[in-house]
C-alpha cells in the first residue's frame, strides 16, 4: 500500500541523512516556513514510482556542508546540487532495494526540477502521497507518485 | 611510492567525499577522477591505476558497461574494482561479480568500511602496477 511506501521512504531518508550527513529527525513537528523556494529533486524508480524530495534551502546547505565535510556556510554550485542529487540517488536506490523491484527496473538519474508531482496532472492511474518531515528543525517534503499499469 | 586510485562517479560531491575518505585510510595515494565510464577508460589508458572505485548508475557509459570493457581487456582486467553503489538487487550484484568486481560498498557507507577494503587490497604482497611490464594499449 502506498501509505506503507511513504513510511518506508521516511525511514530511508532519515537513515541516509543520519549516515552521510549526521542530521537527525526533529521531534518537534510544528510547521516551519521557508523564506525561499525549496529545491526540488526528482528520481524515478523503474516505471512504477517517481519520488520527489523538496529541500528547504537552509536544510539543503546544511546537507551539502555535512556531506562534503566542509565548514563553509554557503555551498556553491555545482556542489550544492550535486550533494542533494546524490542524497536522492541513495534514497531512490535504497527504495528500489527495499521494495524488491525487478532487476530490469531502471533507476533514473536524479535531477533538480521545477515541477513537482502535479506534472502528472489528474492522471487517474497515478496515486500521490506526500508527507512533510523535519530534519534538524527544517522542513523536507517527501512525495511518492505511484503509477499503476 | 604512491598508489593510483581512480574514482568514477557522475556526482562531483561524491567524488570529493570518496577522496576524503580514501585519504583517511592513511595510504600514500594519488586520486584520479572520472564522471562516467568513458572518462574512466581514458584515465586507465593514461595512468597506471592500482584500484578503481566506480558507481554503476551513470550517464554516457554506465558502470556495468565500464566493467565489461575492463574485464575484456587483458591490460586492465587485473585492476581491483570496488563498486560503490546503492544497487542491492541480487541478480545485478551477481552480474557485477561475474565481471570481476573485487568488492561492493553500499551507499550510504561508513568511512571505515572503505579504509578496511582498501587496506585489504593494497596490503602486504600487493604487486604495484608500476613494477609490472604490461603496457597500456591504445583504444
Amino acid at each position: 500500500m502506498i501509505t506503507e511506501k511513504i513510511e518506508l521512504l521516511k525511514r530511508l531518508t532519515f537513515n541516509i541523512l543520519k549516515e552521510m550527513c549526521f542530521l537527525f529527525q526533529s521531534e518537534d513537528l510544528s510547521s516551519v516556513q521557508s523564506e525561499e523556494l525549496p529545491i526540488l529533486v526528482r528520481i524515478d524508480c523503474g516505471k512504477k514510482y517517481s519520488l520527489f524530495l523538496h529541500f528547504d534551502p537552509i536544510l539543503a546547505h546544511t546537507i551539502a556542508r555535512n556531506f562534503l565535510g566542509t565548514a563553509q556556510e554557503v555551498i556553491e554550485s555545482p556542489f550544492l546540487e550535486s550533494a542533494l542529487t546524490e542524497v536522492v540517488n541513495m534514497v531512490g536506490g535504497n527504495f528500489m532495494n527495499a521494495t524488491h523491484m525487478e532487476s530490469t527496473a531502471h533507476l533514473s538519474l536524479p535531477e533538480i526540477v521545477e515541477e513537482d508531482w502535479r506534472v502528472f496532472g489528474h492522471d487517474p492511474r497515478t496515486r500521490i502521497v506526500t508527507e512533510a518531515i523535519k530534519v534538524n528543525d527544517r522542513p523536507l517534503q517527501l512525495t511518492i507518485a505511484e503509477h499503476m499499469a | 611510492m604512491l598508489y593510483n586510485i581512480l574514482i568514477i562517479d557522475d556526482s562531483p560531491s561524491m567524488r570529493k567525499v570518496l577522496q576524503k575518505v580514501i585519504a583517511m585510510a592513511g595510504l600514500p595515494v594519488e586520486c584520479f577522477e572520472a564522471s562516467d565510464g568513458i572518462q574512466g577508460l581514458d584515465q586507465c589508458r593514461h595512468h597506471r591505476i592500482d584500484v578503481i572505485f566506480t558507481d554503476l548508475n551513470m550517464p554516457n557509459m554506465d558502470g556495468f558497461t565500464f566493467l565489461k570493457q575492463i574485464h575484456q581487456n587483458p591490460a586492465f582486467d587485473d585492476i581491483p574494482v570496488l563498486v560503490v553503489s546503492t544497487e542491492g538487487r541480487t541478480a545485478l550484484i551477481e552480474e557485477a561479480l561475474k565481471l570481476g568486481v573485487a568488492n561492493f560498498i553500499n551507499k550510504p557507507f561508513q568511512a571505515e568500511e572503505i579504509a578496511d577494503k582498501l587496506h585489504n587490497i593494497l596490503g602486504e604482497g600487493y604487486d604495484h602496477r608500476e613494477d609490472r611490464t604490461t603496457e597500456a594499449p591504445d583504444f
